[in-house]
């Protein structure tokens, strides 16, 4: 009977070890309004039923919030670490060699290409006052592109 | 009084008298009947102008020794115009059915007015003012044949016994302009001959496979053809007179066809208005549409088979909604609710706009974006709810997916594989499938939709398009990818652009 329960917690602890080795990392990006910028960088977006934020005016880093967000007091910033995309990137790497082993001993030899939404946990933090900030849950945007047709175009016309 | 009074009835008599006259054509309520044998009989989805549409709440009665006419205005849905030396612009349509006694006569036409005479007028009670030709057609889109006519009077050229009907009565309401009219006329028959003229205009029609709505009316040109044929001609002159001594010259009649190249696009695509309003594009879409190659891949689509629908679209804010692909002429979504998108980028304030590269360029993207747009939908054939995302994917859904793809299309499956699923690295498989697998695919596409113009070396360096970053562009030495990136250059230089 002992035995019985020792078996019982061991498996109950190995699965839940074994499902906690394959988790999405919390990443924390800031989003702030670059005021040179003359695009809108923060805007709701039909087709995708939420907001979009484009990070940069000139570059990639786009994001989208659909769910709801939390507003906190300005004294709590210094809690969050941020990621540039770059660091992102080199994140990216890391997750994926961690967890190879666990990916394929759980999905065998051949591992599924989790995205960036499947690797990590995405917040944006905007500061709106003084006072306060805000922190969007978000999703990569991108991230479901097949294609993307990228040819040198030809000279302008003269 | 009593004489005024008597003046009043008199003028009133003679006003009557006059008016009667005047109203032998005096038009009277619609006949309910004729417009529902009309609605019953006519099959406007047999015809091969398949832009016309009937406005049944025009329908005009006229009746002419005793003959009853019937007219019935029909407009086109998508406005085509003419281009030609002899005729103008605009083609105009008219129903027409002749009652006379029991025998009903119906008639679809399509009339062509000659320049510097008035436009077809709708109705065929006044052409006095108006020359050119009338394509006559059952309601079945059958055409019977010609009727040319010149200031009013109707001549069939063909002597078509079908066509009698309508000649005989359009020249009931034939009135001569000429002063000997009021003199009795007489008549001759003369043998001579006539010199046909035919100008056929060719069109390219796009039209929806269920719906039947026309996409497109695209002018491709005209050809003249010329045949000559001995005819007996009535020739009316003034009993007296000295008739007609001169040897009579030919006659010419300029008859106009039509040639119909048509194409069905399938509407399982969903064309976005953006697409629709943007000509260039929808201009090289529709073209395509006539390419085998490409509407092979448009078919996979078809609802009936698919659950997936295509949607192709154009962003004119491409820089603001597509960050992440800047870069990018277009970009193919994987399916999401069911559809793929393909999205255009036609933002002016950036140097990647699809718009600012030449037409055959624009082309070599959409056959480019199909072709990405097929392999997902393969994809998603091999999951058990079209989603292709393995984020999205359950730890079972997952195992099944893998394995559906390597049962069901191994070729591909050795690319996703190796590019996807054996590294901890992965990358874009689908471009290093579609160089090894569709470049000819590609090529013969592009060589279909250029009517083959060009040389081998031109297809081949479009096919490369958006494949650069591919093993099997690495593979190609340097000499062949610098021919292969001068041609490009070439193209750009020399070939046909939008703006």
């Amino acid at each position: 009977m002992v035995r019985t329960v020792i078996s019982l917690y061991l498996l109950c602890v190995f699965s839940i070890a074994s499902a906690q080795q394959i988790e999405q990392k919390a990443i924390y990006i800031q989003f702030k309004l670059d005021k040179k910028c003359p695009e809108e960088q923060k805007f709701f977006y039909e087709k995708e039923k939420g907001t979009v934020f484009n990070l940069y005016c000139d570059k990639g880093g786009s994001f989208l919030w659909s769910s709801r967000s939390d507003t906190l007091p300005i004294s709590k910033l210094k809690n969050y670490k941020f990621s540039t995309l770059e660091e992102i990137e080199v994140l990216e790497k890391q997750w994926r060699i961690k967890n190879k082993k666990a990916l394929i001993k759980r999905y065998g030899k051949l591992y599924p290409p989790f995205d960036k939404n499947g690797i990590f946990k995405t917040y944006l933090v905007e500061v709106i006052n003084d006072k306060q900030f805000v922190i969007y849950p978000v999703e990569w945007r991108g991230e479901n592109i097949a294609c993307s047709l990228k040819e040198v175009p030809p000279p302008p016309k003269k | 009084m009593t004489k005024t009074r008597v003046l009043n009835v008199a003028f009133t008599l003679m006003l009557f008298f006059f008016v009667s006259c005047n109203n032998e054509d005096f038009e009277k309520p619609t006949t309910a009947g004729i417009a529902k044998q009309l609605q019953d009989n006519l099959k406007l989805d047999q015809f091969t102008n398949q832009n016309l549409v009937v406005n049944w709440e025009s329908l005009r009665k006229t009746e002419k020794d005793s003959s009853e006419i019937y007219e019935i205005e029909v407009t086109e849905k998508i406005k085509s115009e003419m281009t030609s030396k002899f005729l103008q612009k605009e083609v105009k349509y008219e129903l027409i059915a002749v009652k006379n006694k029991d025998e009903v006569h119906s008639y679809l036409i399509e009339a062509f007015s000659n320049l510097n005479y008035e436009t077809f007028p709708s109705t065929i009670k006044n052409l006095n003012k108006f020359a050119g030709t009338l394509n006559v057609y059952e309601l079945n889109g059958t055409k019977i044949g010609q009727v040319v006519i010149f200031e009013g009077k109707a001549e069939d050229p063909s002597n078509n016994k079908f066509l009698s009907s309508l000649v005989s009565t359009i020249n009931m309401f034939y009135k001569s302009n000429n002063l000997t009219n009021r003199v009795p006329a007489c008549n001759v028959i003369l043998n001579t001959y006539s010199v046909e003229q035919v100008w056929t205009g060719r069109y390219s029609i796009a039209t929806l496979a269920s719906t039947g709505q026309v996409l497109s009316i695209k002018y491709l040109g005209e050809t003249l053809t010329s045949s000559k044929s001995t005819l007996l001609f009535s020739e009316v002159f003034p009993c007296g007179s000295s008739g007609i001594h001169e040897p009579k010259s030919a006659t010419i009649h300029k008859i106009r066809t039509e040639a119909y190249e048509k194409t069905v696009v399938d509407d399982s695509v969903i064309i976005d208005e953006t697409l629709e309003k943007n000509p260039c594009l929808y201009g090289v879409y529709t073209k395509l549409g006539g390419v085998d190659t490409f509407q092979k891949y448009l078919r996979k689509f078809d609802n009936k088979f698919s659950v997936l629908d295509l949607k192709i679209s154009v962003d004119d804010r491409y820089g603001i909604n597509h960050k992440d692909n800047l870069g990018a002429q277009a970009i193919t979504t994987i399916p999401a609710n069911k559809t793929i998108n393909i999205i255009f980028n036609n933002d002016p304030n950036l140097a990647s706009n699809i718009m600012k590269f030449p037409q055959i360029s624009i082309a070599t993207n959409f056959i480019h974006e199909i072709i990405h747009a097929e392999i997902n939908r393969q994809l998603s054939t091999a999951s058990t709810d079209t989603n292709i995302n393995p984020t999205k994917m359950s730890d079972s859904q997952w195992k099944s997916y893998v394995n559906n793809i390597k049962n069901d299309f191994p070729q591909m499956f050795g690319y996703y594989s190796k590019y996807v699923l054996k590294t901890a690295t992965p990358s874009d498989f689908q471009h290093q499938y579609m160089a090894d697998k569709y470049r000819g695919v590609i090529k013969e596409a592009l060589k279909q939709y250029d009517k083959n113009l060009h040389n081998e070396d031109y297809y081949d360096a479009l096919s490369w398009n958006g494949l650069k970053n591919t093993a099997a562009w690495n593979k190609l030495s340097d000499t062949e990818k610098t021919k292969i990136l001068q041609t490009i250059q070439t193209i750009y230089k020399n070939g046909t652009y939008c703006n």
